[in-house]
């Protein structure tokens, strides 16, 4: 019979909060995925807006470039998300104190809320640039929440790949191109959609189910990674 | 910690190899680890030594063979260590953009164990609390790992070449802590400096498996 009541670890909702307040504190500090991604958001926008002219503000060119300027913002600012754990020593620190769901669950919902950050600054750019009419704001905002939501959960995991590039190169690069393309394609034409006046319910039905599978695929795909 | 009367944990090594692509850097081992007690893994610089203890901690997979972790008659799966369980090693830091309190602080809200201020206080840290661990000497940052390792007082901890970067005062600390936690934990040290290890005290010697 035991002495004492042995203390378990935390389940992994709080394993999730005290990584996302642990990425939350360190991005305060050090800016390593804001600072990245605000160069590239203004840099892309101001030079996609200028070369495209009026036309940007056509629904099409307007949603191709809002969705380029988003994924090279995220990428500057998801697709370290580990690698910096494993340059900085702290893989094994990490994989010893937490689990694989409470590290990926962290990992995401910081993503998200740098993505989120990320937006309201590229949105207000865009706006200022652009300024393209939008036909319907709900649709914009539904697929923009979708999107932040695809983009959140499949770059970590592309993140997590490109850590682990040494021992699967190949792998990273052949995986990254299917996580991210489906999701764009429906983003893009949703976006499109929405700014021409129509209601996106097909390209987020579409958004919706691949980011459920994407979670899944990738939940499983990080725990390879994390056991091997 | 162990309490009085809890089944003790042990570590079961069944010829376990380590093994790195197509290379095998240690083994195979066969040994039973159990707590309490100090137990020594001791060779030269590419023996294995670290290998084994990051297969001990489950950090790696054993090749070949296989380690069971138990308590009394139940077998721990390799997610149960992060539990029970704390690890210094030379390649494993703390964050550099967190103090050295928040490092702590965050290990022990993953863990669900574990006082900051009463790990730091009892490893010498406590005036260097709030530094970041790139601002500390290689001696500090050496105790700030070995806090890590002891925070929350784990059942079974584990430290790879511990005196590293140590003085002769950080040293007589170091030992003076690893024999007292030892009555109560098992902990399991490696080193290549045989001098460290006191008479009687049980090892497992990679250098003479290399050699033999």
């Amino acid at each position: 019979m035991s002495g004492t009541t042995r203390p378990r670890p935390p389940g992994v909702l709080a394993g999730a909060a005290a990584i996302w307040t642990k990425e939350m504190l360190v991005e305060a500090r050090a800016r390593y995925s804001i600072g990245a991604s605000i160069v590239f958001a203004a840099v892309t926008l101001a030079v996609l807006s200028y070369t495209a002219g009026p036309q940007a503000r056509r629904p099409e060119t307007a949603a191709v470039l809002l969705w380029m300027v988003l994924l090279f913002s995220a990428t500057a600012s998801l697709s370290h998300a580990f690698g910096r754990e494993v340059e900085g020593g702290t893989w094994d620190l990490l994989r010893h104190a937490a689990g694989p769901g409470e590290v990926l669950l962290g990992k995401w919902l910081a993503g998200a809320t740098v993505l989120v950050a990320v937006e309201a600054l590229v949105l207000a750019g865009g706006a200022l640039l652009v300024a393209p009419p939008v036909g319907d704001p709900a649709g914009l905002a539904a697929v923009l929440g979708a999107g932040t939501v695809t983009l959140a959960i499949g770059l970590p995991v592309v993140a997590a790949l490109l850590a682990q590039a040494r021992h699967h190169g190949g792998l990273a690069a052949a995986l990254a191109f299917p996580v991210l393309v489906p999701g764009l394609f429906a983003a893009v034409s949703g976006t499109r959609r929405a700014l021409e006046g129509a209601w996106p319910g097909s390209e987020l039905r579409v958004l919706v189910s691949f980011a459920g599978v994407l979670a899944i695929a990738g939940w499983r795909l990080f725990v390879f990674l994390w056991e091997d | 910690m162990t309490q009085a009367g809890d089944p003790s944990f042990a570590i079961e090594i069944e010829s376990a190899v380590g093994r790195y692509g197509a290379r095998d850097v240690v083994g195979p081992v066969t040994a039973r680890l159990e707590g309490p007690g100090l137990y020594w893994i001791v060779g030269p610089n590419g023996s294995g030594k670290s290998t084994l203890l990051r297969m001990l901690a489950g950090l790696k997979r054993a090749g070949a063979g296989r380690v069971r972790w138990t308590r009394g008659a139940d077998d721990l799966p390799a997610s149960a260590l992060r539990g029970c369980s704390g690890i210094a090693a030379p390649e494993i830091q703390l964050y550099r953009d967190l103090s050295v309190r928040e490092n702590l602080a965050f290990l022990a809200r993953l863990r669900g164990r574990g006082d900051a201020e009463r790990t730091l206080s009892s490893c010498g840290l406590g005036a260097l609390a709030d530094a970041r661990p790139m601002s500390l000497s290689s001696g500090q940052r050496q105790r700030a790992r070995l806090a890590a390792a002891w925070l929350g007082d784990p059942e079974i901890v584990l430290l790879d070449e511990p005196s590293t970067n140590l003085d002769a005062e950080g040293r007589a600390w170091l030992w003076r802590e690893v024999r007292a936690r030892a009555a109560s934990t098992l902990l399991v040290a490696t080193t290549n400096q045989r001098e460290e290890l006191a008479e009687g005290e049980p090892r497992l010697d990679l250098g003479a498996r290399a050699a033999a």
